[in-house]
């Protein structure tokens, strides 16, 4: 094909996806319509557009039915697991009993996710102090930290890091944060990294997922540490761990 | 999460919380279809799923950017009609009382299996070409993305360098699935 002919085609292909995506004008989709009718080589080239399309459109939802499907497989595994449980208990007739293992089970699994958190949070005791892009601020921050005084390390960390953007600090802010609780700041400040271009992306990863374990969004802990097995981070290791435990 | 935040999500595709929002009305839409229509529970969940995914679509393909109504709602409304639709294939009657919100009406095209085979082809295809083409070929026939965005998500130039790059890739899909199902090209 030559490229004059060429240019022609791609312009009436951009007209036809147009067409398909509703967005030509009246005028225009009048036009379009009355071409259909006349010109044969334009009326192919339509119906394999929009066969292309089609084809683009089903394949996604056979993706999503799938996705769904597997949602589903998981809930009614978890619905039969449960419905067992009931029934041998009404058959072994305790009433209590069964009241008892509801509230054991509860009971382990909130302390499993908080346990998990416990056992893998490990933050580093102490920060190196390194001239940071702003000046020398950060020291007291630093300071504070390395003494384990958190609630003045947290406040220097606000200070310093107002009117400057450094990465490394607002990471150690974070895991300032997650050691006095504050799961949410946290959350919100490993997020401003992990949106930023910068070197801190993988040790973040790592606490921003512990981060939602804490929150009990686990869901959205399984991907970063996904992402973490299949890097190079420090974490790797604890990162597949955490994963297996998750799924046990 | 708010429900903008979740329309933001599921807009750049996030998978965990589509999960969420499955798993979120997923049994009280069941026991709705189930004790207002008399569906049974495998109809009423081929309904949810049907619904789950026309939600998902409309925000991928921006018909749904913000939300005056709560998610469930919006889902429950998707899925009165897709049960109407339900209902009629079987000869049932839907409650003629039972209002009925046109807006959220979808037509599904039924699929033959000689256009499933095609549209198998179509898949290899796509996967054969691999990345960038498969992404910007599904950006812009699935999720109606403009050419200036799929410019600026896949790092072009400019906006004729992504579709130069669109076309080329369209073309390679064209060659392959023709080539495989032997269907004529122009």
């Amino acid at each position: 094909m030559n490229e004059h002919k060429m240019n022609e085609q791609n312009r009436d292909i951009e007209l036809i996806d147009r067409f398909l995506q509703d967005r030509l004008s009246n005028k225009e989709e009048q036009d379009y319509r009355e071409r259909l009718q006349r010109d044969e080589g334009f009326k192919k080239l339509h119906e394999e557009q929009k066969l292309v399309k089609e084809g683009i459109i089903y394949m996604k939802r056979q993706e999503l039915k799938t996705q769904l499907n597997a949602i589903e497989s998981e809930i009614e595994q978890q619905e039969t697991a449960s419905s067992w449980t009931y029934y041998r208990s009404i058959a072994a007739g305790i009433l209590l009993l069964l009241t008892g293992v509801a509230v054991i089970y509860l009971y382990l699994s909130y302390n499993n996710s908080s346990g998990l958190y416990e056992n893998y949070f490990n933050p580093p005791e102490t920060i190196d102090k390194v001239r940071s892009r702003g000046g020398d601020n950060s020291g007291a921050a630093i300071e504070a930290y390395n003494n384990g005084n958190f609630e003045k390390a947290e406040q220097e960390f606000k200070k310093t890091i107002d009117g400057q953007f450094d990465y490394r600090l607002i990471y150690y802010q974070g895991i300032t944060k997650m050691r006095l609780g504050k799961f949410d700041n946290a959350e919100l400040l490993f997020n401003q990294i992990l949106e930023g271009n910068n070197n801190y992306h993988a040790n973040t990863r790592w606490f921003l997922a512990l981060t939602y374990i804490k929150l009990d969004r686990e869901d959205e802990a399984i991907p970063l540490l996904q992402k973490i097995t299949s890097s190079d981070s420090q974490y790797k290791n604890e990162a597949l761990n955490l994963l297996r435990e998750l799924k046990a | 999460m708010t429900k903008q935040e979740i329309l933001n999500r599921l807009k750049e595709g996030s998978n965990e919380v589509l999960s969420v929002v499955y798993k979120q009305y997923r049994e009280e839409f069941i026991n709705w279809s189930v004790s207002t229509y008399s569906l049974d529970s495998d109809d009423a969940k081929d309904i949810y799923q049907t619904t789950i995914i026309i939600f998902y679509e409309n925000i991928l393909m921006k018909k749904l950017t913000s939300l005056n109504s709560s998610i469930k709602t919006y889902l429950f409304a998707i899925g009165k009609n897709k049960i109407r639709e339900k209902l009629r294939e079987s000869g049932k009657v839907f409650p003629s009382n039972d209002v009925l919100n046109e807006a959220f009406i979808y037509e599904e095209e039924t699929v033959d299996t000689e256009k499933e085979h095609l549209y198998d082809t179509f898949r290899l295809c796509l996967d054969k070409l691999g990345d960038p083409c498969k992404s910007v070929l599904i950006s812009f026939y699935y999720k109606n993305f403009t050419m200036q965005e799929i410019a600026q998500v896949f790092n072009y130039k400019n906006e004729a360098t992504a579709k130069n790059s669109k076309y080329k890739c369209l073309q390679r899909l064209k060659d392959c699935v023709f080539a495989k199902t032997g269907t004529a090209q122009q």
